[in-house]
């Protein structure tokens, strides 16, 4: 009964942030990536029911804005993703022989 | 070329059958290899050349992702039974994803040669400092970055991946040095094949979303109809394909 009280609290959330949650953009694109509730908490900023529209989703990066001039008042955490992976075969690098 | 097509199952007798019965349409039956999850008098009495038994607690999991389920099994067992020999790639899928080309290995390899990759697989990510639940919960363990670290030989050793664990294609190479790879502590697959792919110096690349239908639908619906026409690969998840039809 517990798990199943949890599950639907847990559906409710995905529910919510879908309804009123923040649009989230890719900080580089501007593309919309997503919505979800920010919600900060105890000194912690939590994301809660991230939903991504994307087939099976695409997750995001938090980082701090870079700023044009310098303020002292506020900062801005924005959100990008990680770039399609496409990296070169490597080839394991010879051990290198110790009486060389 | 040749591709082995290894289908990872858990269903009856009878469900096996039929669905070996579709796939020898589309390749021969020297090309299919069996992996079994399921009882060991079913294994036995499936009649079919090419077949592995998993007993491994690892792969027979209930909260597949909390326990980290592992194909890691699979490779072994393929690997130490010696059922790649001959054959130049190997197609790893499960029971419910059905092809719906008849040259549907002819498709993967030359996908897999025209983006110059190793490894294919379906949402392929990468997803270090990201919000993906499973690369977060593997990192509370200190342990996740020291293994990665200790087997790689690029550059970026906190680079970390995602992809889906059904139909991921693989060069004989790469299929046979994953399985070489202990894993030593539970590593959820869907991080665990395409990370250690890519810190063994791999190339991975994704196929395209379009090639297969996520429907539960199976051949007598039109969806699926409509699928083939369009030239679609793959419909995803057809549970009951084998066991709700004769084909």
């Amino acid at each position: 009964m517990n798990h199943k009280l949890r599950k639907l609290a847990n559906q409710l959330v995905v529910v919510a942030a879908k309804l009123i949650g923040s649009q989230i953009r890719d900080h580089r694109t501007n593309q919309p990536i997503g919505k979800a509730i920010l919600l900060p908490f105890r000194g912690k900023i939590h994301l809660l029911g991230y939903h991504c529209p994307q087939e099976h989703g695409q997750h995001v990066i938090p980082e701090f804005d870079t700023q044009q001039r310098a303020t002292y008042w506020k900062q801005t955490i924005v959100f990008t993703q990680q770039p399609e992976p496409d990296y070169p075969r490597e080839h394991p690098q010879r051990d290198p022989n110790p009486s060389e | 070329m040749s591709t082995l097509n290894v289908i990872l199952t858990h269903q009856s007798r009878a469900a096996v059958e039929n669905m070996l019965t579709h796939w020898n349409r589309i390749v021969p039956i020297e090309n299919i290899a069996v992996a079994y999850g399921g009882p060991l008098e079913t294994f036995e009495s499936i009649e079919h050349p090419h077949k592995a038994f998993i007993t491994s607690d690892r792969l027979r999991t209930t909260d597949h992702q909390r326990e980290r389920q592992s194909y890691h099994p699979i490779f072994q067992a393929i690997a130490a039974q010696k059922l790649t020999d001959g054959h130049e790639h190997v197609h790893l899928t499960e029971f419910d994803h059905i092809p719906l080309q008849n040259n549907i290995n002819e498709l993967q390899e030359t996908f897999l040669q025209n983006e110059g990759a190793d490894v294919l697989g379906y949402a392929v990510r990468r997803v270090d400092r990201t919000n993906n639940p499973h690369y977060l919960t593997h990192l509370h363990e200190a342990r996740f970055l020291d293994f990665i670290a200790s087997i790689s030989v690029r550059k970026d050793k906190r680079a970390i991946f995602s992809m889906l664990g059904f139909g991921t294609f693989w060069t004989k190479k790469a299929f046979l040095a994953l399985a070489n790879v202990d894993e030593p502590f539970p590593i959820y697959l869907e991080i665990f094949m395409p990370t250690v792919a890519h810190h063994l110096g791999f190339r991975l690349r994704s196929f395209p979303a379009s090639s297969y239908v996520s429907s539960q639908a199976t051949f007598s619906s039109p969806q699926v109809e409509k699928a083939i026409a369009n030239g679609e690969w793959f419909v995803h998840p057809a549970k009951d394909q084998w066991t709700a039809t004769t084909t």
